[in-house]
């Protein structure tokens, strides 16, 4: 069997994905999301010429969408350092038919590269129905290679597509054909001249030589450098130079050939496309008209947002309680089956309410990345940059980071899972660093604990808004401090295609969901699996058996219900008091004193960093036994009692800009890409949390 | 004139493009390059941004790339 390894390459939105599908019948893994991943699909088929059949094995890598070989953003990056250094047989070059001119352009450069080339013409479906016409046999002769009209939707070409490439592959490889205006050529032939007069040994013909001479190659100076040739042909390049910039407004050689490049796909496209009649405004510039109209284009999006969130958050309640159920359960029957020595408690308490805690964010994370995807596939996604950049920018943000921060207000997790969407790793940083300061779901039982207890019941409302608001304005604060101590030198340019609209794919939406959900339980999963078993150690250890068992013994000794209880209370404060975090906590009293907190609001705090649901649980074994006598009496009370205002309020403050949850931290370490950011994090988050504490306390105080 | 002093609907052609070699290549592989026609399809609030029609693609810039693009106004 033949194998044939085939690079697959094309700027963005020109239907790869779909073409591969298309040909391989396969399911994978595409769209936009796995981004910098280099997707392999093999297939196999028969091939048969005149003579005899044979069996090929086609290995497709699915290069991520470029628009040049620059290593201007990842995608591009990816895609350029494979095509250079890794092993392949073959490149196809899937083209847009409907803008044939800009990607001509990176054909002329795929071109350059020497290697095997074959043309998908793709979209040709859509290209007729706008009213394009190709004369794809003339542009064949002109580039120098096949050139095949596909539809990935309309199974066009399919066939002919296989049989080229196999077709390609069998035969010897021929020079390129992109010419370049004459002023260059005439130079490329003098120095093809001198490498033939010289009988200058070569895997590469002399004109492609020359060619690289001229673009001032690395890799071909490095090889021509040490050789006998170069004090020879060295003042002749120079020379060869001076040249060319006659001609040229600059002597950026990067600059003059791609001009080069796009004067030839110019001139390509002028000789092989016609187009019948004035093309009338296609759908997109109408739809266009009005999502990104500036009156009604900001309020359309916010209520696609509105209902995005509702979905992500009400609709994924319903799968949550039953998780949260599933896995109570589970706990219970391990406790059941393992006993409640140690290891039933690790395996319930420990694993699986850790494993719990995992998959309770996985119905909020399929809902919104289903709409993500959505946004994305649609091409919506580009024109929420383009309103809310204006906007985001002035903090250094950019337009696509509001999907991220807004999404921070339901969970963190998601939330920093959607900065993907974010490409300039800049931009991405800089959102994930400020995604906490949007307040998530879960904190909000500690923000309603402390407000009803330490405020009016009819201000409730207004407070809690003014805690989100807040907590908001200050990540945009934060966003631009970063932005101009940290994250800080030239802007990156905002020059980003709007791609057409398009119906989404199903089976595509479905696979970017499902990768994503994959991916946020493997590695996630173990992570927060082997976290919350170190917790859950931490504050159960070192054991204290004495303790524990004179407190059964008055537990069982009293006969009112409210005394056992209060007792158990009680045994469950000393426990936590002498365990490793009790420990800690204590040990942390003086870094929160100056913030008016006292080892158990520490203490509460720590847990927080397990998750903020744990905060209120805390709480309550701390403060629910103060006065054993008054077992009925509730947290609240508790609360008001043992905690001053300005220390509640500088608890609250506290809770709404340090670190997010540990689930939500193993996640951030994923998509920053290295655990030093979390480090980071934690200073930055921690902080700018205890500062805005203390002044708020230290003012508090003064009033 | 720059992209920044045309109104929506209007049409130009670029006469030079005053940025970067790598933010030209940029432009460039995107079409925005000397020579080509434009029109200007929305601005953003504020002009911070702007969809421009090159040659049928949709292309966003940001008001400091609007700044850097030379047009020429066509009818």
């Amino acid at each position: 069997m033949n194998t044939i390894k085939v690079a697959l390459a094309g700027q963005p939105n020109v239907g790869k994905s779909s073409l591969i599908n298309a040909i391989s019948n396969a399911k994978l893994k595409v769209g936009n999301f796995s981004g910098v991943t280099v997707d392999k699909t093999q297939i196999n088929f028969n091939f048969c010429d005149e003579v005899s059949c044979t069996d090929y094995s086609v290995d497709i890598i699915d290069l991520p969408g470029a628009y040049s070989l620059t290593d201007y953003t990842i995608e591009e990056k990816v895609t350029k350092s494979f095509l250079q250094s890794d092993e392949y047989d073959i490149i196809v070059n899937v083209v847009d038919s409907t803008h044939l001119q800009r990607n001509l352009s990176f054909t002329t450069e795929l071109l350059e590269m020497g290697k095997k080339v074959v043309v998908a013409l793709n979209m040709i479906d859509e290209a007729d129905k706008e009213g394009i016409e190709i004369d794809e046999k003339q542009l064949s002769t002109i580039l120098g290679v096949p050139c095949i009209k596909t539809s990935a939707s309309k199974k066009i070409g399919i066939e002919e597509l296989q049989s080229a490439i196999i077709t390609m592959h069998n035969k010897a490889k021929a020079p390129s054909k992109v010419i370049y205006s004459d002023f260059i050529e005439e130079e490329i032939e003098k120095l093809s001249f001198f490498l033939k007069a010289k009988k200058f040994a070569s895997p590469l013909s002399y004109r492609e030589l020359s060619l690289k001479l001229l673009q001032e190659d690395k890799d071909i100076y490095a090889s021509i450098h040490d050789k006998p040739i170069w004090m020879e042909i060295a003042p002749l390049i120079r020379e060869a130079k001076g040249h060319i910039y006659l001609h040229t407004a600059t002597q950026d050689m990067n600059e003059i050939f791609s001009d080069e490049h796009f004067a030839f796909a110019k001139g390509a496209k002028m000789e092989v496309m016609t187009t019948k009649s004035m093309r009338a405004k296609n759908l997109t510039q109408k739809i266009d008209n009005i999502l990104i109209n500036k009156i009604v284009g900001i309020p359309i999006f916010l209520f696609f947002m509105w209902t995005l969130f509702q979905l992500t958050f009400e609709l994924g309640a319903i799968p949550m309680e039953y998780i949260d159920q599933a896995f109570a359960y589970l706990g219970d029957q391990a406790k059941s089956v393992l006993g409640e020595g140690t290891l039933g408690l690790v395996v319930s308490d420990g694993i699986i309410a850790g494993v719990g805690a995992v998959i309770l964010f996985l119905p909020n994370i399929l809902i919104l990345f289903m709409g993500i995807a959505l946004l994305e596939t649609t091409g919506y996604m580009s024109r929420v940059a383009f309103l809310l950049d204006g906007f985001f920018h002035k903090f250094g943000l950019h337009g696509k980071s509001f999907i991220p921060l807004v999404t921070g207000f339901g969970c963190s997790v998601p939330a920093y899972m959607a900065a993907r969407t974010l490409k300039n790793e800049r931009d991405r940083l800089l959102t994930l660093f400020i995604i906490g300061f949007m307040s998530c779901g879960a904190r909000l039982p500690i923000y309603v604990l402390f407000i009803s207890a330490f405020f009016d019941a009819s201000n409730a409302g207004n407070i809690l808004f003014l805690i989100y608001i807040t907590g908001a304005i200050l990540g945009l604060i934060g966003a631009k401090v970063l932005h101009s101590l940290v994250f800080k030198g030239e802007d990156e340019p905002f020059v980003m295609e709007m791609p057409k609209y398009r119906l989404p794919s199903f089976k595509l939406i479905w696979h970017t969901v499902y990768s994503q959900a994959k991916s946020y339980l493997k590695k996630a999963g173990t992570f927060i699996l082997l976290a919350s078993v170190v917790i859950w150690f931490a504050s159960n250890y070192p054991k204290n058996e004495a303790l524990e068992q004179s407190y059964q013994a008055k537990i069982e000794s009293v006969s009112v219900e409210a005394e056992k209880l209060a007792l158990t209370n009680e045994l469950q404060l000393k426990l936590l008091e002498g365990s490793y975090l009790g420990i800690l906590g204590k040990a942390s009293e003086p870094l929160v004193a100056p913030l008016g907190m006292d080892w158990k609001m520490a203490v509460a705090l720590e847990t927080g960093l397990a998750a903020k649901e744990m905060v209120v649980s805390t709480l309550g074994i701390l403060y629910a036994i103060g006065e054993t006598d008054e077992a009925d009496t509730n947290l609240q009370e508790q609360l008001r009692e043992n905690i001053s205002f300005p220390a509640a309020i500088a608890f609250i403050v506290f809770v709404m800009i340090y670190l997010p949850c540990l689930a939500a931290s193993m996640v951030f370490v994923r998509e920053a890409g290295s655990w030093k950011y979390l480090g980071y994090l934690f200073v930055f988050t921690t902080g700018t949390a205890w500062i805005l504490s203390f002044i708020t306390y230290r003012i508090l105080l003064m009033i | 004139m720059s992209i920044f002093d045309m109104d929506i609907g209007e049409r130009a052609k670029i006469v030079q493009i005053h940025a970067s070699s790598e933010l030209k290549l940029r432009l460039q592989s995107l079409g925005l390059a000397r020579g080509v026609d434009i029109e200007v399809r929305e601005f953003a609030l504020g002009r911070q941004n702007v969809e421009l029609d090159v040659e049928d693609t949709l292309v966003g810039l940001r008001i400091e790339e609007m700044k850097m693009i030379e047009v020429e106004k066509t009818s």
